[in-house]
Parts: C-alpha cells; structure tokens; sequence
C-alpha cells in the first residue's frame, strides 16, 4: 500500500516526524519506507483487512497523540427517495446482514478524474477508469470498502439477493463467461443476473459513456459465508474473502456521494439501508489467564504495565482474579486466541524490551550422519575440488540427450522452458558450470557437487555426489590422458574409504553413451552398482562447447552407509616379509582377473598385495605385483615365503599362460 | 688498504661460486688460504709497510682470513656430489602440487551454523525438498487463499506436489514422528518461482525449533542473541519487531545494525542502518495441534533463516546470483 506523503503530514500535522511514524509502523509489524514522497507500507497477510488509509490511520493514532479519523459530514442534496424508483430485497441476510444503496441521477462519466485521485489509484494498483468508477475504487482505498456501480436505466423493478439452485454462465463486467455453481449468493433483476455480490458485475449493467443514472451499491458481506465464485478472484473478493470492516460500509457510500457531489452537478437521492442487526457480527471475547502469559512470555509483569498497554490498543477488557476477559473490536478479524492477544500486547510493549532466559534443559547430541559428508567435501577441497551448487531444475532436452532417460518430475509452472525438469543426475549442472568456467579462461577444472536427484521411478530424492575434473597441470608431463584416470579413480577410491574402510569396489567396463568407450566403467560394491565413472565422449563436450578432456564420475550417497563401528585390528608384533613378482602376460587380462586368481588361493599370511608397475611389449604386458607376507605368531623363514611364491607363480602361470619375467 | 680487503673478499666468493669440480676447489684453496696464497702475501706486504696502523690491518685480515676458511670448511663438510647438485637451487621457487580447494559459501556457512546449534543440543534432520502442500501450508496453518500458494509463487509438480518453499515443512514430519521434547535444525534448498537480481529461484534456508514444556519468547531472545553473536563473532545490536508468520505466534523478525556502516546507512543495508537477518516466534497453536502434541502442555518456538541472505551480509557479497554461477574465481575466495 502506497500512501502519498503529504496526505499523511496534512492529517497528522506537520509537527510529527514521517520518520518516526515509518519506525513505529514497521515496530509493529507494518514494514514500512519511503520511495518518491509516497510511504510503501507492507500489509501482512492476517491484517489485510487495514490495507485501507482510515484502518492504518487509526493504527497510527494508537502511538500517536492524534484523534482517530472521523469522516467529516458533510450535507448531501437530496432530491428523490430511493423508494420510489426501487425496491430492494435481500433474501439471505445471514449472508448480506447490511446494505446500503442509493441512486443518482444525470451524471456524466466523461468528466476527467481529479489528477490527485488518479496518482493514488495508479500507484496502489488500481486501473483507472471511467469518472465513476475512479471515484469508487478511491473511496475502496480510503475505506477497504469494496463498492459496485450499475447502470440504472438497464435496470427495472426490485434486486433480490437470492442463492441460484443450479450452475449458471454468467457474463461478467469484463465480457467474459464464468459458471456460477450451485448454491452460490447473487443479485438478479427480472430474473437475471446482474451481480455476484462482492466479486463482480455484469456486462449488461456495466458503467459506460452512456451512463447518465447510476445505482451505488455498498454491501457488508459474513465473511464465513463468502467462497461465492471459485473461478473469479477480483480485488473485491479479496477485500471480502478478508473481511470488511463494518463500520465501513456506511462510511464508505457517504463519502462517494460527497465527491461525486462535489465533482459534479447531479441530483442524488437518500442512501437506502437495509440492515439486520440479528445477523450482524457478534461481539468477540477472549479470556486470558495470568499463567497463559507468563508461559508466552517466560517471566511475570506488573498488571498496571498490561492494562496500560490494552487500554493504547483500544482493547476493552475486565481483569479478574487471575485473568483478563477483552472484548475483540468488530474489525480485527485477526485476534483468535490468547497467544494472538499476548503477540498484539507485545508489539506495542516492544519485543526489545522483552529479557533473556536460557532455555532449560539443554542436552547435547551426537555427532550426526549428515556432517559426515562434511569430510567427503573437506578431502576432495584438500586436493584441490571446488564445491559448486546448480540449480535442481536442469533443461529435460539435455537431460534426454546425456542419458536417453524420460522418466522426468516436470515442473507445472517452471521459470523457463530450459529449467523445465527436476534433475535426475548432477552432470548437466556440471556440465554448464564447466563450460562457464572455461569459457572465463579458468582452464583447469576440478569441481564437484553434493545435492538431490529425482527420477519418477523412485518415490524419493536420491542424494549423489559428482565430481568432473580436466587433467591436471601437475601430472600433464608425466601421465597421458589414459593414465590420468587413475589419478581420478583415486579419489574417487579415497571417498568410498572415507564412507567405510570396508567397502570393496569394483569397476567394470560398461559403455555408456556419455563416455569414451574404452573408459567407461560402473562402480560396484557389493554387487550393486553405485555410480559411473569415465571419460565424456567428445560428443557430450561438443554439445556443451567444452573442448578439453573431463573426467566424470558420479555415486549415489543414499546407498552407502557411514561406517560407525570401527573395531581396532590387532598388529602383529613379527615383521613382514616383501617380494616382488613380474609376470608377462598377454594384453586381454586384467589387473582385477590376476587379484581375484591370487585371492582364490587363499594363502595363510599373505597380508596384502600391491599394484607395482606394468608396462607393454610386443602385445603382451609385463605385470609387477608386490606382496607382502606377515603372521601374527612367528617371525616367517625364506623357505615360508618361498613355498608361498611357488604357489602363486604356478597357478598364475596355469591359469593364465603367464611367464614369470 | 680497507677497499683492497674488500675487493680480495668480493674476489673469492666469485670463484667459490664458480666451483664446478674439485680441481677448481682446491685451486681456488690455494690461491687464498695457501703458504703462498694471497692472505698470506697481504700479511707479508703488511708487515714490511711502515704504516701506523698495523694492528688494526692484521685483525681486519685475519677476519677475513676466518671467513674465507669457514666457506672452505663447509665445502668440505658436505659430499662434493651432493654439493655440486643442489648448488644452484632456489628455494625461493612456488611449490609444485595441488591447490587447495574451497568448500561452497553456502555450505561454509551451513557448517558455521551447525556447530553453534549442535553444541546448544539440537539435532540434525534432513528435509525433503519435493513434499505435499499439506505438509509445506495446511499444516503450517497457511490458508488456502494464501498468495504465497499461487502458481506464480510456488513451484508445482502436480496439485498436491510441489517443491518446498521454505525448509518448515521438515517441522511438522518431525513433530508427527518423534514424541516432544525436540530439538532439531533442518536444513537445505528451497524454491519460490522468482527471479531477478536479488532473488533466485532456488535458495537455501536452515530452520530450527524447539518443543518443550514452557519454552518462552524470552528462550526464543536468549537463543537468537547468542546466536547472532556467534555467527558474525562480535557482539551485535540487534532490533526485534513484530511479524506475521502462519505458523508462529508471537511473530517477530530480526535486523541487526548494519555491519558494513554501523547504522550510519549505506547501499548494503538499503540506507536504513538496519539489515533484516531472521524470522522467528512461538509455533502457532494450530500448527501443534495439527500434528498431534498437546499444545496444553508443550509450547515450542521456531525460527528460520535463508543461508545466502546471512552470507551475504557476513561477507558483504553484494550479488545474489554469484552463487549458483559456479565462477571458482569466486568460490576460490571462501
């Protein structure tokens, strides 16, 4: 809500600070600045009911020494009784407990709208109209009472407030069509609709250039009963859907005949009020017990300092033993309880001045699981990884061309057509983050990220970590690009141990489109597979106009599980005994298929076994493995490793049709 | 006779480091420390002078003299192969090697913050970011009319599946799980269907709240305070104010004296003095009704922060956007 500077000064009077009105104002929950002499004033959503100038007035007034607004009165020229042109009939005033209408006559809609009226209305949102209906939705801004002008000559006979007891297509004042559904609350003439009351008008009753005599109509609406129109929300039935103010509606038809008056030469006849005080809203109270305080704001105060405080807001209220019964004002729809009453008493005591208690019962927790990803980030940053976050909705044409996967959680409303998807693995945004980095001249790129991931498959999110990384500078001399992979899968191996020491992986080669051929592998623990790993294929780089070598890999975090049992392992007290075997082997065995030979074996004492070094000749491999025995009893002779040696190089050589170099 | 000295001393650390082998070594022995080498000829030349000040020229060059044999010695004290190596080695170069990383401001400060709410007692909940609106409005008391639940504030998956727009939702699984006394935070990414400069469309909040048995809006102060303090690591003013918030009863937001001008004003606190930080406030009746605790009996306080609003500040990053551009010149910097 916007309100012009000056109007304000003009009301309070010039003496009082604007600054000190905004300080307050925002204190009390109104957020509040200035922007080109207007003071934008943030309504909350429980007190929309005050997005009105007299409402908030009156809310100044409570820390002001001003008088609450009163409207002045002015003498209004009556020339006809209402009666004599219309009768009104509100058939459910339960619904419509209070109604106001009145009738004038000759007046012109051409007539330009006042500028200063104009500048509030287009500042506050308003569209502006016709002279008459400029007029109206002003006296709506001033009051936050929505009214309704129809044009008389359209309209014969009585309006009866009726509920229809079948759907119906009605034309609003926008020519547009919209079903009124059953049992809805509308305003009809001879049997037609000419209203939804506190939501819109027709078309056929609409204000035009050719309007001379006009029905103004202003309407108290129960608030409980208002859900008239789902299909239509219009700025009235926001008022409404809110809550009026009661008071307003009187107020409000007044102060439009005022203006127009004021404005124009017509002739105006008594304002018609129907009115049921049966229906109207009952007084609300609410009982607040002395402990119910205490509990909310954790100490004691002093009575006198309370009653003070209610007697500023306006509350009227009875102190008893050891409670307080207050009487709600009409208007405040947003005091329900008494932690509702406790929040209003303390805007206007000051949350400032409230003391610090500590809270009893502290206990300290255990360190929790998800700090343990803490360390997984905290390795990969110490070798030189940047986190990055990207945004979870990903390009689902993207998503499609990296993986030829559809099952998609789309967005209904996404911000763009290229964040249309929630992603379903972290490498697009790594992709993009890359591709703007080098596009930066930041040439060596090792980042990763932690974060969620959603395919329609699983009915939650998936949390993965993907890491992409270019080839480092400092091996660019001495590895090629085919043995920089394990400088990558190294970390990668060092992740998995940091989760548990007792994960075993494996990697099997496994083409996927993403990755080159020969370096594409799935990551295995535990017969599951748990991410992928390799080289992006040139065509993936090309897409994201990346033009250096990424190395990816990617596992699923929700499937590993951190390893909080560690149990000391007893350290042989004898030394270990290490020798080396090279064995020439033809090029189509594997690393892995020699271990899974040697581990088959089953050797009392062997510790461990090492990868030492390999290097090609004439089609065949030379493989130099290192091993290490050690027994926890006693110090192991020549012949013992010996003997062991012999058992290992003869079933390498059987099986494999190895010879030892 | 002093410049001569100089000019002899100058003259012999040029050949020492001109040593290639262990020929020049010992050559260069003789010329300066041998029975006819040059300190000697200057003690002869020295004596046969008729100067005054003779005493004073032998100390001088016997310095000198120390100096010269102190070079040799160390020569002799190191393996000549060795020696000759590292001979011109620069210390002074870089180190060869990783760079150290960074960890992403978001998660840097989502850390900070973890560890003063760990040692307050608070456990850790994970949160999901795809939920149902009931658990992300109807059971924070949101109504349906409410403007944040519009299409064009909040992103859908389908009518009742939608991307949380704050990290509260995790408050009501965990109240309808656990049996109160609880203490948790909760943390993670949000979304609210919005963007420009100072807003994204995807953002992260850490929520925290306590359910216990005469938990005030003065524990609710106490706890913030300290807070506030610890994050930024000094004592700051801070100015509570009345909010409104659904789910919490008293309301109350929290600006602290601007950090960069000290309430004097300036462009990162919109030259108001003020920088809103946090909301917090009592859990709404309603809402512990609505997940099954006796709101008789048990009260509880919630408060809720966004982590890049609170970075920001602490850091004085003045763009929003810079933290999802991914730029490691940026990320480098934390």
């Amino acid at each position: 809500m916007k309100i012009d500077k000056k109007m304000l000064i003009d009301w309070i009077g010039p003496a009082i600070d604007v600054n000190y009105i905004i300080n307050k104002l925002t204190f009390i929950g109104f957020e509040t600045y200035i922007s080109d002499d207007f003071l934008n004033i943030s309504i909350p959503y429980n007190r929309s009911n005050y997005s009105n100038l007299f409402s908030l007035i009156n809310e100044i007034s409570k820390f002001l020494d001003v008088p609450y607004f009163k409207i002045k009165q002015q003498k209004i020229s009556i020339i006809n009784d209402f009666k004599n042109n219309l009768t009104i009939n509100i058939y459910h005033q339960n619904f419509c407990p209070l109604y106001f209408t009145a009738i004038i006559n000759n007046i012109n809609t051409f007539k330009q709208t006042p500028n200063y009226i104009k500048i509030i209305l287009t500042n506050n949102n308003f569209k502006l109209n016709n002279f008459v209906i400029d007029i109206l939705n002003y006296v709506t801004f001033l009051t936050g009472q929505p009214l309704h002008a129809y044009d008389a000559d359209k309209i014969h006979g009585s309006l009866n407030l009726i509920k229809i007891n079948h759907d119906i297509i009605f034309i609003t004042i926008n020519n547009e069509k919209i079903l009124i559904k059953k049992n809805s609350y509308v305003i009809c003439n001879k049997n037609i609709i000419i209203s939804i009351p506190g939501v819109i008008g027709s078309f056929f009753t609409r204000i035009t250039n050719k309007t001379h005599n006009i029905i103004i109509e202003s309407i108290f609406l129960n608030k409980e009963l208002f859900n008239t129109c789902d299909n239509i929300k219009t700025l009235s039935s926001n008022y409404f859907s809110t809550g009026v103010i009661l008071n307003h509606s009187n107020i409000a038809i007044t102060l439009v005949l005022q203006l127009l008056q004021k404005y124009q030469i017509i002739k105006i006849s008594n304002i018609l009020e129907i009115k049921n005080i049966k229906k109207l809203p009952t007084k609300k109270y609410i009982i607040l017990y002395k402990k119910d305080f205490i509990n909310i704001l954790g100490y004691d105060l002093d009575n006198t300092i309370i009653s003070n405080i209610f007697n500023t807001i306006n509350f009227k209220f009875k102190y008893y033993n050891n409670y307080w019964t207050i009487e709600i004002p009409y208007n405040r729809y947003d005091l329900l309880s008494k932690e509702n009453i406790v929040a209003e008493f303390l805007k206007f005591y000051g949350y400032n001045k409230i003391l610090l208690t500590p809270i009893k019962n502290n206990f300290i927790t255990k360190y929790n699981d998800i700090s343990n990803y803490n360390n997984i980030s905290n390795y990969l940053i110490n070798h030189g990884f940047n986190e990055v976050i990207n945004y979870s909705f990903v390009y689902s044409k993207y998503e499609f061309f990296l993986f030829d996967n559809t099952n998609f959680i789309y967005l209904k409303n996404a911000i763009s057509e290229k964040m249309n998807i929630m992603r379903t693995s972290l490498l697009q945004g790594l992709l993009k983050t890359t591709s703007f980095n080098l596009n930066r001249n930041n040439h060596t790129i090792n980042i990763f990220e932690i974060g969620n991931v959603w395919s329609n498959n699983n009915t939650s999110s998936i949390l993965k970590l993907a890491c992409i990384c270019t080839k480092h500078n400092l091996y660019t001399n001495i590895y090629n690009t085919n043995d920089f992979f394990f400088v990558f899968k190294n970390y990668l191996y060092n992740i998995i141990k940091y989760i548990s020491k007792k994960y075993i992986i494996s990697l099997k080669n496994n083409i996927k489109k993403i990755f080159n051929n020969n370096i594409s592998s799935n990551i295995i623990i535990n017969n599951k597979i748990i991410g992928i790993i390799g080289l992006l294929n040139d065509t993936i780089l090309k897409h994201f106009s990346i033009k250096t070598d990424l190395f990816f890999f990617e596992i699923n975090l929700t499937d590993l599980i951190f390893e909080n049992n560690i149990i000391f392992n007893h350290i042989s007290k004898f030394p270990n005994v290490k020798r080396d075997i090279s064995f020439i082997l033809n090029c189509n065995i594997t690393y892995i298929d020699i271990c899974t030979a040697i581990t088959n074996l089953n050797i009392t004492n062997l510790v461990k076994f090492n990868f030492k070094s390999i290097y090609f000749f004439n089609n065949k491999k030379s493989l130099t493995i290192n091993f290490i025995f050690k027994s926890n009893t006693n110090t192991l002779i020549d012949s013992d490793i010996n003997n062991y040696i012999e058992i290992i190089s003869k079933h390498i050589i059987k099986k494999f049709n190895a010879k030892i170099k | 006779m002093q410049n001569f000295y100089k000019l002899l001393f100058n003259d012999f650390l040029n050949d020492f480091n001109n040593i290639n082998s262990l020929n020049d070594f010992n050559n260069i022995k003789i010329k300066y420390l041998g029975r006819n080498g040059l300190i000697n000829k200057t003690f002869d030349f020295i004596k046969k002078d008729k100067c005054n000040n003779k005493i004073k020229l032998f100390k001088d060059l016997n310095f000198i003299k120390n100096d010269i044999q102190k070079k040799i010695d160390l020569y002799n004290n190191n393996d000549n192969d060795t020696y000759l190596k590292y001979k011109n080695f620069d210390i002074t170069l870089p180190p060869i090697g990783n760079q150290l990383g960074s960890q992403h401001i978001i998660s840097k400060t989502i850390n900070d913050i973890k560890f003063f709410f760990l040692n307050m007692g608070f456990k850790i909940s994970d949160g999901y970011e795809i939920d149902t609106s009931y658990y992300n409005f109807e059971a924070l008391n949101m109504p349906l009319l409410h403007p944040s639940r519009n299409l064009n504030e909040t992103f859908y998956i389908s009518n009742n599946v939608l991307l949380r727009t704050h990290t509260s939702n995790m408050q009501i699984h965990l109240m309808q799980q656990i049996k109160p006394p609880l203490k948790f935070i909760s943390y993670g990414k949000v979304y609210r269907r919005d963007l420009d400069a100072s807003h994204t469309p995807m953002f992260h909040q850490l929520e925290g709240f306590i359910i216990d048995k005469n938990i005030s809006i003065s524990n609710l102060k106490y706890l913030i305070s300290n807070f506030l303090t610890f994050f930024f690591k000094k004592k700051v003013d801070i100015k509570f104010r009345s909010s409104y918030f659904p789910f919490t009863e008293p309301s109350m937001e929290i600006d602290i004296k601007c950090i960069k001008c000290n309430g004097l004003k300036c462009s990162l606190c919109k030259y108001s003095g003020w920088i809103e930080v946090l909301g917090c406030g009592l859990v709404h009746s309603n809402v512990l009704t609505n997940c099954g605790i006796n709101n008789n009996i048990y009260s509880g306080l919630a408060f809720g922060m966004g982590i890049e609003r609170l970075s920001m500040i602490k850091y004085r990053i003045d763009d929003i956007r810079l933290y999802f551009d991914n730029n490691i010149n940026f990320l480098n910097q934390f």
